[in-house]
């Protein structure tokens, strides 16, 4: 029988040429993976969570929890004694909050980016706000493609267990900000090039954008949705007599922030379309 | 042959006993710490003289005798009256426990407990280990003190000099142009430095890069290495991203390098550790990275001990326990990678993402739907400029109606709100 099958397959390989991939010692990859700390979120992600040496994006605007779910993995990889680079485009990382979160500082190496606004009186010609830039071209992706080579360099040295590229946005109200992240000033070439040196690491890569960015350069991609504030207390309703911050100061009531529920669901890399609801304190 | 030389050391808290000593056993003394003696007598002769002291029966007088000054040493303060004889020394001395070894050197700082950790607890433990293995993991001090817990005679560590300068340097025949050019005799400057900087025990902190150009024109470059070491090719990596930044006016007619040690690092804290990641390489990954972007800062983050709304620090990763510690490798195959004990089902800390500077803020009406505060705080109004330094503020906590979690400030000398951070 075994040989019928043996003389079968060398027909087949004369016939159509193509010889299976199993047939040249291809084998999968056993390939690791880092735990995002929240079991439901590593059932979704395939059972074991994000993957080393791919990077995943987690995307959604501001209040969409982001930060916090990087700061619980943060947490889980520094107490088992791992180092975290985070590069902050933005600068708008809070130390204080990591520290809450559990995070050992002193494994954190903080890359601060130049933010993307500064002071009025320092703006000149050449600042660019990234979100309003019509120029493609312009300073603001020289900047861009300088914190991805950072990024790139970080990860392949593979000296940190988790690179974090921060490319979100903090806010989207009015005031001189945009909303769109970063991220997407860049052609798609570069996250491909960022995956292949992810590839070659021990690392994990996550990217955070305010919208998706990477398109298929990632393996694993989570949308984050804000979902409402967790209040104690009685905080105040405005009604039309408080319709902006401006007609706060004379309000006495007492009320307190514990904090937000928000909502995640997987869009590629584990089982796409299913969504979880998590919580944050402070 | 001349017969070997026998030592016999001699301690009192009394100079005339030690003086009397003297005159009974050789005036070829050498003073050893405080109130100590080491004599140097013919070994054919060493038992006549014993017996000469002995004769006069000095009680206060602690002595030891052996082949080698520092067994001779050690019998005196630790086991008085001891006489060795030939070859003896180790032997004797196996069952001394390590603190003793500070009795006749100074022990490099974490010495001892790096020692205990590995379950060494005796001169004779210490002699059992292999000297390379030895000088690889806790550097030549090390060596010379695993030399005097076998009683040998070694030349005690030297306390470290701070002003120890290394120098190379080389004059051109013809100006160099280019900096790339340059760092071929870079390479065999810094080799040459690197193996008299190691043959010495220590390891390279600082360089300063001296360019003498063909018009008089003198440039100097400061390299700090993140941590000591003797790898020349990291070093030159170093001094390539310094070259880099360099604009050469005309030719460069010499070149001189001076290398600053400082003691070399211990790689094994633990022989049930793995030897520690080069943290020299993750030291230039992280240089590399610094250059690649310029506009950014690397640094650890940090909290301050202060009520400024935003106390958040970043201090020098040079100095940090990130670049001299471990990265333990957790996403290896078996790593542990699981979960975090304690870690409560799907609640996280809550985290802020703050805005630097905070700007002004604008809303549109009816756009807030819940908000609390104020929370008032003040601070550093009595610091120099006043307008500068200090501040006046009421912090709130406001929900927008898309669900944007803000925290909000009403500055109250500028009469404007500034959005602080978004909870995120």
């Amino acid at each position: 029988m075994a040989d019928f099958h043996k003389s079968l397959n060398a027909a087949r390989k004369k016939v159509s040429g193509v010889v299976s991939l199993r047939e040249l010692g291809w084998r999968r990859e056993s390939r690791s993976f880092l735990s995002t700390g929240i079991s439901q979120l590593d059932e979704l992600l395939g059972g074991e969570g994000l993957p080393v040496g791919r990077m995943s994006e987690f995307y959604g605007s501001a209040s969409a929890g982001k930060t916090s779910l990087v700061s619980g993995i943060m947490a889980g990889v520094t107490a088992r004694g791992g180092c975290v680079a985070y590069v902050d485009f933005f600068n708008s990382l809070s130390p204080e909050f990591l520290r809450a979160a559990g995070v050992d500082l002193e494994n954190i190496l903080w890359v601060r980016g130049p933010g993307a606004r500064r002071p009025e009186k320092d703006i000149g010609q050449d600042d660019l706000d990234y979100g309003n830039d019509p120029d493609p071209d312009g300073r603001a992706v020289i900047i861009l493609r300088r914190a991805l080579k950072q990024s790139e360099i970080l990860v392949k040295s593979g000296n940190f267990t988790l690179v974090v590229l921060d490319l979100a946005e903090s806010s989207s109200v009015r005031g001189g900000g945009a909303a769109a992240s970063g991220g997407m000033l860049l052609p798609k070439s570069a996250w491909f090039r960022l995956q292949r040196a992810a590839e070659k690491s021990k690392s994990v890569l996550i990217l955070l954008s305010g919208r998706r960015t990477t398109s298929g350069a990632s393996a694993r991609v989570l949308a984050l949705q804000g979902g409402k504030g967790l209040w104690g207390g009685e905080p105040v309703r405005p009604g039309k007599d408080v319709s902006s911050p401006h007609d706060l100061g004379n309000r006495e009531k007492r009320a307190l922030l514990l904090g937000m529920q928000a909502s995640l669901s997987v869009m590629k890399g584990g089982r796409n379309g299913r969504s979880i609801i998590f919580h944050c304190h402070l | 042959m001349a017969a070997p030389l026998y030592f016999i050391a001699t301690y009192s808290s009394s100079a005339d006993l030690l003086f009397k000593s003297r005159q009974l056993i050789s005036p070829r003394s050498h003073p050893v710490h405080p109130g100590g003696l080491v004599f140097e007598v013919n070994s054919r002769y060493r038992q006549e003289t014993l017996d000469r002291i002995a004769a006069l029966s000095l009680a206060n007088l602690r002595i030891g005798g052996a082949f080698t000054r520092t067994a001779a040493v050690f019998a005196a303060l630790v086991a008085p009256g001891t006489i060795l004889p030939y070859r003896r020394e180790k032997g004797f001395l196996a069952s001394f426990p390590l603190e003793h070894l500070s009795l006749q050197a100074e022990l490099p700082a974490g010495f001892l407990d790096t020692l205990h950790s590995w379950g060494l607890r005796t001169f004779g433990d210490l002699t059992e280990i292999a000297p390379d293995a030895l000088a690889a993991r806790m550097g030549q001090d090390a060596l010379q003190l695993r030399g005097l817990a076998s009683g040998e005679d070694v030349s005690l560590p030297e306390s470290f000099r701070e002003d120890l300068v290394y120098r190379e340097k080389r004059e051109f025949d013809w100006p160099v142009a280019s900096s790339e050019a340059l760092l071929f005799p870079l390479g065999e400057m810094m080799e040459a430095i690197c193996g008299r900087v190691s043959g010495a025990g220590l390891a390279v902190c600082r360089i300063n890069l001296l360019l003498t150009g063909n018009d008089g024109e003198n440039l100097c470059k400061k390299v700090e290495t993140a941590l000591p070491s003797c790898n020349s090719r990291l070093l030159i990596s170093l001094l390539r991203l310094e070259l880099e930044e360099i604009i050469l006016r005309s030719g460069i007619k010499s070149v001189e390098l001076e290398a600053f040690p400082a003691r070399a690092r211990i790689i094994q804290h633990s022989l049930l550790e793995a030897e520690t990641l080069e943290p020299e390489e993750k030291g230039l990954t992280l240089s590399l990275a610094e250059r690649s972007w310029p506009e950014s800062s690397l640094g650890i983050p940090g909290v301050m001990d202060t009520h400024d709304p935003d106390p958040g620090d970043c201090g020098d990763w040079r100095e940090s326990r990130l670049l001299k510690g471990r990265n333990r490798n957790l996403n290896e195959p078996g790593g542990d990678n699981g979960c975090r004990p304690g870690y409560e089902g799907n609640s996280l800390h809550l985290a802020l993402r703050r805005e630097r500077p905070p700007r002004p803020l604008e809303l549109a009406e009816g756009e807030i739907v819940s908000l609390a505060g104020p929370w008032k705080s003040s601070g550093c109004w009595w610091v120099g400029d006043e307008m500068r330094n200090g501040w006046t503020q009421e912090e709130w906590d406001l929900e927008l109606k898309n669900g944007e979690l803000y925290r909000v400030s009403w500055n109250h000398r500028e009469k404007i709100w500034y959005l602080e951070g978004t909870y995120d």
